[in-house]
């Protein structure tokens, strides 16, 4: 078993640190952060368990499949990004509000009080 | 010695993860994850990934890095009593605060499942890492299929061969998606600004700005242009050569030297869709020639891998950059506009200031 | 060239040019887009439809790299289907949506700064169609992962579109579970890249996945895609999400996105790991979705009867008919069913597959008839639609019998639907689903009777009404009327579902 496997660890470790992130911090700047380490933990265990073709290094396909994911997680931070700037310039909080049914009381109360 | 070296990156990684979600400031959290992405590229370079140390420290910590400092700021917290959603953990007395009883009882219920919710999730999740220790026992040997036919795309980097010979189509999708990210974030309206310039009108006093620009523009261009080049037959390709324009462009207009140029000209949509055009449509002429969409008829491989290349790296310039660009959300005279039409409420109801008639602000209980 | 080479190009590329040249923006360029999306995938959803009555299940190997190598497409009865399912309602959401930003849009949406909805509406509506095909047609994982991402991208490019508050907090949450289910998508492929060598959903299947590596990828995909196919108790993001979109938005997340996630669970559990035959190893698990299903019936339909807003009520509404597409994996082979071993129920699977396809037809109808209905009397409160059903007839009529196709009153899609179902349920003495089916059936005639009774009540001084365009009630009411009509033709219909079997890929 040679050192490669650690990569495949850590990227399990990685991938659920960013699930927890991403359930448990409500701030939106961490959410997304979060979902990027989901992402690079995917890629790495990805990689980190591919087949090695002889002196070449790791199977070119994962390579390929890992490269797209990164280019796909750049445009959604973007996006996701741009969407969080809006939601904290008009509600003033980087945080979403808590569906109805499952209201905390500071942010049913704001919501109603909000005078826009 | 390789257990220590690759231990210590997958520790740092690990570390980095973790500190940067405990920490509740916003700039430390940054500048972490930027040196996150530059461990994983180091990490990928360990892994014998060349190609994809590149791709992470161009796109993972360079342009990600970047939208993150251009924006960190704005999402400080301003309101000072903010009560952030309930967290895992958080007490019951928080229920007892609502004013209305109707919402109390979803709301105990709520707090009770959450930790029950925890604990099935930390099982589940002690299971997942039980599974992966255990994981090089389950894993078959499994020779990759790319290297004998690799001949047969005359393209000798065999990354560069998957992602625009062997699975072509899902570089375009990949394609598609920065467009559609671009086409998203024009969409939305001007309240988040846009770039964070460091300087109005060139570098003017400011000597280290100047000196940046002038050793990094031009050695970040050529570098762009070569490992477009390059990819080809050696680590390099469309993608990295793209963001490392972008960068550049960035720079540019950071320091004022070029001015934003609004995405809702023609040309920066044209330079955006360019990449993506260019495949479909040789996607489509292809098809003629031998029947199955983007399938290189004999001997064009090359040629065709890298006029697409060529296309890609104007198209994800263009839209990396795009992506700091401020848009206005009126355009000034844009002639393309007919179907504006800027009447307010015909029956003159009292409406709240999103514009909706009051009778539909009330949530559902 | 062949037929499943060309047609498939033209359902899947056909949108994408159309989204290209849409991007020009101008008001031209727009009408052309929508037309041209609609042009392509009707007429691929038809060569589709030829290819697989002619010559049955087909592929088109892209890039001319046939497995392990290269990205397939696969042809079968349900993609067909499917395919088709869209094109439909794409065309009638699109013919509506060319007259509803132009002449009549929603207030809230022509209030904000400059009439973004007109440009900003096409080119992601249009990358969304692309996405959709593809999902359909794609026989490769990782491929899957992309177009999903694209699809979640562009669905939420349309919830942005209303501007206000909640409409982005709403995109923001939409954004945010999406991408969430996507990455457990992922790490379920790269497990079962790293485990079996191969990213196609054939080989795969081939290879009978089982064991521990291949349970984990399944859970981590379902986990994925259920947060995206709101299944209950994760669907706290579709109704403030399909009710801030402009009208036709909604009509496209309700009727399209969501039956697009449901389908690559299908096929996961279905074709591929094979879990739904008679005698698989699974069944608890099947048993357990069906159960959440259940769950979204009757939370959904509850709900939906408590909602003051017309939008927020068909959301919820679609909560609760998406618990119904749930309900028909246990009832695909219980306990107590007959058939031979080798392939599951086909009562249950063409109800579950006519339900998702009616309830498109139907929801889209109905989300276009609402938009019309509050846009006339400029408010999107239920008690304020009185009078309509006289003043707009046509979309109040698409309104009621697209509600009585969603309850199942014959002779509707709906009706078909249920009716199967109730077969499988009882065939396979699995009673308890049969009661949810029937009683979900019975609260959604009652939200639509509530929403009738406002409509059809006469004030004594009526509010003043604003004139509803005339391609925007068409549209609706073509709809609903398809949506009946589809329970006229089942046979033909379910004729060509059959095509690919109802058996796992082995």
């Amino acid at each position: 078993m040679s050192s490669e496997f650690l990569y495949v660890l850590g990227g399990g470790g990685l991938f659920l640190l960013g699930f927890l992130g991403v359930s448990t911090r409500s701030h939106l700047f961490w959410k997304i952060l979060s979902v990027n380490f989901m992402g690079s933990g995917i890629f790495l265990l990805l990689v980190g368990a591919a087949p090695r073709l002889p002196d070449q290094g790791p199977d070119p396909v994962p390579q390929a499949l890992v490269l797209t994911g990164i280019v796909v997680a750049v445009s959604v931070t973007a996006v996701g990004l741009g969407i969080a700037l809006r939601v904290v310039a008009r509600t003033g909080a980087p945080y979403l509000p808590d569906l109805p049914e499952t209201s905390g009381p500071e942010r049913f109360r704001r919501r109603n009080e909000r005078a826009r | 010695m390789e257990w220590g070296l690759d231990g210590a990156i997958v520790a740092l990684l690990l570390g980095l993860a973790a500190r940067i979600l405990h920490t509740r400031d916003l700039f430390e959290a940054t500048v972490l994850f930027i040196a996150f992405g530059l461990t994983l590229s180091l990490a990928w370079a360990r892994l014998g990934a060349p190609d994809l140390a590149l791709a992470e420290a161009a796109l993972g910590a360079g342009v990600t890095g970047a939208l993150l400092l251009n924006a960190y700021r704005r999402f400080a917290d301003r309101e000072e009593k903010a009560a952030p959603a309930v967290d895992i953990g958080s007490g019951e007395a928080a229920c007892g605060a609502f004013p209305d009883a109707s919402l109390r009882a979803p709301c105990d219920r709520v707090l009770r499942l959450r930790p029950i919710l925890g604990a099935v999730l930390g099982i589940l999740a002690a299971g997942f890492v039980v599974f992966l220790v255990t994981l090089p026992v389950r894993l078959p040997i499994l020779p990759s299929m790319v290297a004998d036919r690799l001949a047969e795309t005359a393209v000798s980097n065999p990354v560069t061969a998957v992602l625009l010979d062997f699975r072509a189509y899902d570089t375009l999708l990949e394609m598609t998606i920065l467009v559609v990210a671009m086409v998203a974030v024009w969409s939305m309206d001007r309240e988040a600004p846009g770039l964070v310039r460091l300087a109005e009108e060139g570098p003017g006093e400011d000597a280290v700005l100047e000196a940046l620009i002038n050793l990094v523009v031009p050695v970040a261009g050529l570098t762009a242009l070569y490992l477009v080049w390059a990819g080809a037959s050696a680590s390099g390709g469309a993608f990295q050569g793209g963001a490392l324009l972008a960068g550049v462009g960035v720079l540019l207009l950071a320091a004022g030297i070029v001015h934003p140029v609004t995405a809702q000209t023609a040309l920066v949509r044209g330079l955006g869709v360019m990449g993506l055009g260019v495949l479909v449509l040789v996607g489509l002429v292809v098809m003629v020639w031998t029947g199955s969409f983007l399938a290189y008829p004999e001997g064009t491989a090359y040629v065709l891998v890298l006029l697409a290349e060529g296309a890609l790296v104007v198209s994800i310039a263009t839209i990396l950059l795009e992506l700091f660009v401020d848009v206005p959300a009126v355009p000034e005279k844009d002639p393309t506009l007919e179907w504006v039409d800027p009447t307010g409420d015909p029956l003159g109801r009292s409406s709240d200031a999103d514009g909706i008639p009051t009778s539909d602000s009330e949530e559902d209980g | 060239m062949s037929a499943p080479e060309l047609w498939t190009t033209v359902a899947v590329i056909g949108p994408l040019g159309a989204a290209i040249l849409s991007l020009r923006g101008g008001r031209r360029d727009i009408l052309v887009g929508l037309g041209l999306g609609s042009l392509a995938s009707t007429a691929g959803a038809t060569g589709l439809v030829w290819t697989v009555l002619d010559r049955g299940v087909s592929r088109h190997l892209l890039g001319g790299w046939g497995r392990p190598l290269g990205i397939e497409l696969h042809v079968d009865g349900l993609a067909v289907v499917m395919v088709a399912m869209t094109a439909v309602v794409g065309t009638a959401v699109s013919f509506y949506a060319s007259s509803y930003f132009g002449d009549a849009a929603d207030p809230r949406v022509q209030q904000s700064p400059a009439a973004r909805g007109a440009r900003f509406f096409a080119p992601p509506w249009l990358f969304l169609w692309t996405a959709l095909n593809g999902i359909y047609l794609s026989g490769d994982f990782f491929n899957l992962y992309v177009t999903l991402e694209m699809l979640g991208l562009s669905a939420a490019a349309l919830v942005t579109l209303a501007v206000t508050d909640r409409a982005t907090e709403a995109a923001m949450r939409y954004l945010l579970v999406s991408l969430t289910g996507s990455m457990l998508f992922l790490l379920g492929v790269a497990l079962l890249y790293v485990g079996y060598g191969t990213l196609s959903l054939e080989v795969l299947g081939a290879r009978d996945p089982s064991g521990t590596l291949a349970w984990w990828a399944l859970a981590a995909m379902t986990a994925g895609l259920s947060a995206k196919t709101a299944l209950f108790p994760l669907h706290g993001w579709l109704p403030p999400a399909h009710a801030v979109a402009p009208a036709p938005g909604s009509a496209i997340l309700s009727a399209l996105v969501v039956k697009a996630t449901f389908y690559v669970l299908a096929r996961l559990w279905l074709y591929v790991y094979g879990i739904g035959v008679p005698g698989a190893h699974g069944r608890p698990s099947l048993v357990l979705l069906g159960v959440l299903g259940a769950a979204a019936v009757l939370t959904g339909s509850v709900l939906a009867l408590r909602q003051t807003s017309l939008k927020r009520l068909l959301a919820y509404s679609t909560v609760a008919q998406i618990g119904y597409l749930f309900v028909v994996f246990p009832l695909l082979s219980g306990p107590g069913s007959s058939g031979d071993s080798g392939t599951w129920s086909a009562a249950a699977w063409n109800g579950g597959v006519y339900h998702a396809v009616g309830h498109a037809l139907a929801k889209a109808a109905m989300f276009m008839a609402a938009g019309n209905m509050s846009y006339a009397v400029a408010d999107d409160a239920i008690e304020s639609v009185s009078g309509v059903a006289h003043r707009i007839p046509m979309s109040f009529l698409a309104f009621g019998i697209g509600g009585l196709s969603l309850a199942g009153v014959p002779p509707s899609g709906g009706f078909v639907a249920k009716w199967l179902l109730l077969t499988a349920a009882l065939d396979s003495g699995q009673w308890f689903f049969a009661v949810v089916v029937v009683t979900g059936g019975l609260l959604t005639l009652a939200y639509v009777l509530g929403v009738a009774r406002y409509a059809l009540e006469v004030k004594p001084e009526p509010p003043t009404f604003r004139n509803v365009p005339d391609r925007m009630e068409w549209a609706a009411l073509g709809l609903a009327v398809l949506a009946v009509l589809l329970g006229l033709r089942a046979v033909e219909i379910l004729e060509l579902l059959s095509v690919g079997g109802f058996s796992p890929w082995r």
